[in-house]
């Protein structure tokens, strides 16, 4: 009975704490650096191998074939198991790999859940203690 | 006096072995997983379908978004429901349940704050 009163979707609370603060500041410096290597061409794409959830929303997920687009940053983030995520400019991360417990309970790690399509990790663009930034660049033609 | 004496040393033997069931009641609730869960910590970390956690002792809900999730003693906590935006029907299902509780069930408010309610897991005595 009480289980039916927990509907409904937004943005969970741990977000509008330590998290969304991380992601705005985030979002801040993608739009500071933004790459125009994109602005003539179409956008960054990458296609989710797995269901993926997003880094900063465990409640909203992406099903396995989607084509994720306007990506412009990979993320690569310090002592983290599974450490690289592609980036959108409003702050919006989805992980490169995942973990997985499976249901016989035995760890799965570095399962690749996100690949680029027409574009790869170029240079070095913001880095400090938890995290770097990386260019998403076009491939060549 | 003797009796008297009897009562109180049963009433205190009773009264500390609930506690102490309790206790470990908490900590023996178990859960397994409806749907790939991402560990709302870390979202790149999954519980698979199928998988089972021990030791969830809270569901929590948010008291703005009305988001709720399970958490684990000294873990990760987990989205009790999820969207999902399918790419075959281009549509985001809302509202599914990604957690089954096994041998417990959702007790009474045990924390709130400013943010979020929290409620205690109690195991279902067989």
């Amino acid at each position: 009975m009480l289980q039916e009163k927990f509907y409904g979707f937004a943005y969970p609370a741990f977000i509008r704490n330590s998290s969304l603060k991380k992601y705005l500041v985030l979002g801040l410096l993608m739009n500071l650096f933004y790459p125009q290597s994109f602005a003539q061409s179409p956008s960054c794409q990458a296609v989710a191998l797995q269901t993926v959830a997003l880094m900063n929303n465990a409640f909203f997920m992406i099903s396995a074939g989607t084509i994720v687009k306007d990506l412009v940053i990979a993320k690569i983030t310090f002592y983290q198991e599974e450490p690289v995520s592609y980036c959108k400019q409003d702050g919006t991360c989805y992980p490169k790999t995942i973990g997985f417990v499976k249901a016989d309970n035995k760890e799965e790690n570095n399962v690749p859940a996100l690949k680029l399509l027409n574009c790869h990790q170029g240079d070095l663009l913001y880095k400090n203690q938890e995290y770097a930034l990386y260019h998403l660049v076009p491939n060549a033609q | 006096m003797l009796k008297w004496l009897c009562v109180g040393m049963i009433c205190i033997l009773s009264t500390t072995n609930t506690w102490a069931k309790r206790v470990e009641d908490d900590d023996a609730c178990q859960i397994v997983f409806l749907q790939d869960v991402a560990a709302m910590e870390e979202p790149s970390n999954f519980m698979a379908k199928g998988s089972t956690l021990g030791g969830v002792t809270t569901l929590r809900v948010d008291k703005e978004t009305h988001n709720s999730y399970v958490c684990q003693h000294g873990g990760n906590c987990y989205p009790y429901r999820i969207s999902v935006w399918n790419n075959d029907t281009k549509m985001v299902t809302k509202n599914i349940p990604t957690v089954r509780f096994l041998n417990c069930v959702v007790g009474d408010i045990s924390f709130q704050d400013d943010t979020s309610f929290d409620y205690v897991l109690r195991e279902i005595y067989s």
